[in-house]
């Protein structure tokens, strides 16, 4: 039952994308998200275009891997492009019934509308496709440092998140054999109306959480002993390295940036 | 009516490039009232094993009856979990009611018991696993000892009055002196109930003494099966497994290199008096 859940969506395999530093994965996928609000012409969504399929041949990620990611904002994208379809008005009308009219901008504007969320989509999930969870994390971290300075808590909050990732298979496994305990002794998870299921659930969640609670204990006392004191002074084991192809990247998204600003695109 | 295993194979994630085969060919029979112990390394099955007897894993291929029940398609999968009592490792950890009480009624309650029956058996199990009902039957379980917690847990199982207890690794994680309580106990329940126990551990010793049968797995099947000194007679064997013999299979089979032949016994008292007595047999020998 828990035993199956995957971790963020990571596809692990070599590639130039999944061997780039995660600093700049980050720089890049927020500058394409920016890039995706600015775009406005048809040559402008082109080049989103281009710039994602180039970026998804590189990191060798199966095509249907990345659309499969679409699948969980279906639903919004569809809402939006109905909402833009009817309530957007404009230019040549093309179809009335009753109180429903669409219009040419209208439907220009849906469709573009929809497009872009899922090139927002498609690219934002290449990110985690791309870099394993921990990765992300330290890339987080190494990007939020200069806002120590503002007393935000980058150490701390990126640590957190590597904890959290590190002790889910953990729970999980854990839950599972709670389940299966309580199941011996007569529980009975599946049946009944929605406030029976809730409360069966009381059996499962006390001692998961006794247990969590518990481990969070240890786990900080197994910390204290190797002398770990927040964030200061730490050095790390692997120390992100920016390559060649990182400083690319980034140079053709600011050159896309500029092409979209200042071309006009 | 016993439960019998036939053929049982199981896989973990089939179909899947992460499968593992975890048992294979497993043909046992569990006797009403039996005490069988069973051995194995970590990852030899012996918990996918237990874990089938009481249908919590689902049988993938060969059969399991319970009694008269087998245990495929749809069974009445509370009867078997009541007569079939599992009591996992580390058990305490399962607590999750407000006083001891409430806790070990909750597998009563889930069989439908009126309040009355319910009573009756949370006394009844507590006096099972020595625990004083007056002094800690309202008391919160969170508050009590390791070795006391451990007893509730198993308390809450027997509460279910089940034909049949498993036991995974009952005695993991106490101190020597709990240890011994604890297995003394599960002695003195088979004793006096009759109830039919397979008991789970990593430890010969405690293997040796308190089980009837042995069974030794490895690699998801059963290797050796039998009494405790025809099973530790072995020495060798069991060393290949990685699996050792009891402190006093050791002391057999030092005396006999140094020349007296003296019968397996499980406990110190016995052996003392197996030597005795292979000692007055030489003694009358030579004279």
């Amino acid at each position: 039952m828990f035993k199956n859940i995957t971790l963020g969506q990571y596809y692990p395999t070599d590639s130039v994308l999944h061997r780039m530093d995660p600093r700049f994965k980050i720089l890049v996928a927020i500058s394409f998200i920016v890039l995706a609000f600015l775009v406005n012409t048809l040559w402008g969504y082109a080049m989103l275009f281009a710039l994602l399929i180039t970026a998804i041949a590189l990191s060798r990620v199966p095509v249907r891997v990345v659309i499969r990611g679409l699948r969980p904002l279906m639903f919004i994208i569809i809402f939006t492009f109905v909402l833009n379809v009817f309530l957007t008005r404009g230019g040549a009308v093309l179809w009335h019934w009753w109180i429903f009219t669409v219009t040419e901008t209208g439907l220009r504007t849906a469709v573009l509308m929809a497009v872009r969320l899922c090139l927002l989509v498609a690219g934002t999930s290449l990110l985690t496709l791309t870099t394993a969870p921990l990765m992300l994390t330290e890339g987080l971290e190494a990007l939020m440092r200069p806002l120590a300075v503002l007393r935000f808590p980058a150490h701390e909050l990126a640590m957190m998140m590597t904890i959290a990732l590190r002790f889910i298979p953990t729970l999980a496994e854990e839950a599972d054999r709670i389940r299966m305990a309580q199941a011996a002794r007569g529980a009975d998870f599946d049946t009944g109306g929605p406030i029976k299921r809730a409360m069966s659930l009381v059996p499962l969640l006390v001692p998961l959480f006794v247990s969590a609670f518990r481990r969070a204990e240890e786990l900080a006392t197994a910390m204290e002993a190797r002398c770990y004191h927040g964030g200061e002074g730490r050095t790390r084991l692997k120390v992100l390295k920016a390559g060649l192809r990182d400083y690319a990247a980034l140079l053709m998204i600011a050159a896309a940036i500029a092409a979209a600003t200042v071309g006009g695109l | 009516m016993p439960i019998t295993v036939q053929n049982l194979s199981y896989t973990y994630s089939e179909n899947t490039p992460m499968a593992v085969k975890a048992l294979e060919n497993v043909t046992l029979t569990i006797h009403e009232g039996e005490f069988i112990g069973i051995i194995g390394h970590t990852g030899s099955g012996k918990s996918t094993l237990v874990q089938h007897l009481n249908g919590l894993i689902p049988v993938q291929s060969g059969s399991i009856t319970v009694d008269d029940i087998a245990l495929r398609d749809s069974y009445p999968k509370k009867t078997v979990r009541t007569r079939v009592g599992m009591v996992f490792q580390y058990p305490e950890q399962q607590l999750f009611e407000e006083t001891v009480a409430a806790d070990i009624a909750f597998g009563p309650k889930n069989m439908g018991l009126s309040e009355e029956e319910q009573n009756r058996r949370v006394r009844h199990a507590m006096e099972l696993m020595a625990l004083d009902y007056s002094a800690i039957a309202e008391r919160s379980p969170f508050e009590l000892s390791g070795g006391q917690r451990r007893r509730v847990a198993i308390a809450g199982v027997l509460a279910m009055e089940p034909k049949y207890l498993i036991l995974d690794e009952p005695a993991a994680g106490l101190d020597p002196e709990g240890r011994r309580l604890l297995l003394e106990r599960i002695m003195g329940l088979h004793r006096e109930t009759g109830i039919a126990v397979v008991m789970v551990s990593h430890s010969m010793d405690d293997i040796a003494r308190c089980a009837q049968r042995v069974i030794v797995m490895e690699k998801g099947r059963i290797v050796n099966i039998g009494k405790p000194e025809e099973v530790f007679a072995d020495a060798e064997k069991m060393e290949q497994l990685g699996l050792g013999v009891p402190t006093m299979a050791k002391v057999r089979d030092r005396l006999r290199e140094a020349g007296l032949a003296v019968a397996f016994a499980a406990t110190p008292e016995k052996m003392a008096e197996n030597i005795a007595a292979a000692l007055k047999e030489r003694g009358q020998r030579d004279v």
